[in-house]
């Protein structure tokens, strides 16, 4: 396939994702934006452009210079990042909004909320981990208007085998990994009977491939654009 | 203390910068840009000082930071890429900017919430901006082009595949940065929200410009890229946040 068939499908892509991008934003709803992102069709369009990233690695001929270099580096990188975030489609899972209560107690069964209907792991509405977790302590800084500065919670792992429990901070940012897993602190609420943290826990088997195709991409980018000779096309 | 102050003759010099570079006269402009610069710094300087911390939380703190960008990113062109023709661009675009802070609200302290408080803050945001004053510069260059000579358009058409390339891996690196930090805060690489949906739009913009300009049968369209890059851009920057909605990027405004 020659260069110009490549950038004209890449064009088509593009054409399609702004579309998209367009409909969401003038009928912008979750549900519109739900339907049209987490499609098998946006499956197939990124597939397509890793085909097309395929087809460009093989298309450059000539000396191995910086340039080529980066453009390599670059390619391969994306297709390496979308490989990662497919595996993560196909092998992924997510609990969402998960209420802990702020009480000492750990919990190893989670229950999937309802609205979850995209769980790839499991069809059960309960998760057995192999590990438990609780908190036993929540601190929070409040700004004057009364709006969030900072909050902590002080998390408590129980891992299989083991007595005795580690305790760990867990913050918005600083997600915490245990056992394939990785938890994050996604807000809290204050209920009657004392405060409650809603935590999320992930799984992403593709995690280091997307994010070594990240690191390819960026870097790629800076070996063929700033590296290139002056005025070089 | 009224940042207005600043604000206003930074634009005036800006502007005044820009007319003496049209007419060749080369020093005074250079002081007088050097003069709308040290005001513009100031005001970025108020900005991070009565906050705490690097200001780019709200739209009048990152115009502000983004006004500030062009004088540095024009030395690097300069220097780097042959570029010191472009000298009145940048200094339009500089100018251009601190005329829309005039008219930002969001002055004064901002609070810093939790989500904001991560190591990608400042990297994400800082590359965004290094790309997006190239491309305000190139969409300039390449609107003027549309009505100069032919002996313009050439020198355009390289000056502005330059600022491209430039601005191209500042673009990937913003963007891929904020997917990293995205996967930290809220648990996934990519969410298709539409600040989110539009700076991946702008990307491909961006990316159909350079494939497009390198390849001959398809170069005479490449200009239309640009001109899209441009308008990715001020949606991404602007218009998604003045949407409202359910975008996780309501900080700024």
């Amino acid at each position: 396939m020659n260069n110009k068939n490549i950038y004209l499908i890449m064009l088509v892509i593009s054409i399609i994702i702004t579309g998209m991008t367009i409909a969401v934003s003038v009928n912008g709803t979750a549900g519109t934006k739900e339907s049209l992102f987490n499609s098998p069709f946006v499956v197939f369009l990124f597939a397509a452009y890793v085909a097309i990233q395929v087809v460009c690695i093989f298309n450059i001929k000539g000396k191995l210079t910086m340039y080529r270099i980066g453009f390599y580096v670059l390619h391969c990188g994306l297709v390496i990042m979308l490989v990662g975030m497919f595996v993560y489609y196909i092998k992924g899972d997510k609990i969402v909004n998960v209420p802990v209560p702020v009480d000492g107690s750990t919990y190893s069964r989670i229950q999937r909320t309802a609205e979850e209907t995209d769980s790839k792991a499991s069809d059960s509405n309960f998760v057995d981990l192999d590990f438990a977790l609780g908190f036993s302590d929540f601190k929070v800084e409040k700004y004057d208007d009364g709006s969030d500065k900072f909050y902590d919670a002080k998390m408590i792992l129980v891992k299989r085998g083991v007595e005795e429990p580690e305790y760990k901070s867990l913050r918005v940012n600083y997600p915490i990994r245990i056992n394939g897993w990785k938890i994050y602190l996604m807000n809290y609420e204050n209920s009657g009977t004392g405060q409650i943290v809603d935590i999320m826990l992930k799984k992403n088997p593709g995690e280091y491939v997307t994010l070594s195709g990240i690191w390819m991409t960026i870097i790629g980018g800076f070996i063929m654009c700033l590296l290139r000779k002056r005025g070089a096309e | 203390m009224n940042m207005l102050v600043f604000e206003i003759p930074s634009i005036a010099m800006y502007i005044l910068a820009t007319v003496l570079m049209v007419k060749n006269k080369e020093k005074i402009s250079n002081i007088i840009w050097t003069l709308a610069v040290l005001c513009n710094g100031v005001v970025v300087l108020n900005n991070w000082i009565i906050n705490g911390y690097v200001p780019f939380v709200s739209m009048y703190q990152v115009l502000t930071f983004l006004a500030l960008m062009f004088a540095p990113i024009y030395l690097f062109m300069k220097f780097r890429r042959d570029g010191a023709w472009m000298k009145g661009y940048f200094c339009v675009a500089a100018a251009f900017c601190m005329t829309g802070v005039c008219f930002m609200s969001g002055r004064g302290k901002w609070h810093f919430p939790p989500a904001l408080q991560s190591i990608w803050f400042v990297p994400h945001i800082l590359a965004y901006m290094i790309a997006y004053s190239l491309v305000v510069v190139a969409f300039i260059i390449t609107v003027i082009g549309f009505f100069k000579d032919e002996g313009f358009r050439k020198k355009a058409d390289l000056g502005v595949y330059n600022l491209a390339v430039a601005a191209f891996p500042f673009m990937t690196m913003g963007m891929f940065f904020g997917a990293i930090w995205a996967d930290a805060v809220w648990g996934d690489f990519w969410s298709f929200d539409a600040k989110e949906n539009w700076s991946l739009v702008t990307w491909l913009m961006l990316i159909l410009y350079l494939h497009f300009r390198r390849e001959e049968k398809l170069k005479k369209y490449a200009k239309v890229f640009i001109v899209l890059t441009f308008i990715g851009v001020v949606v991404t920057m602007l218009f998604v946040n003045m949407m409202g909605g359910s975008s996780n990027h309501t900080y700024s405004m």
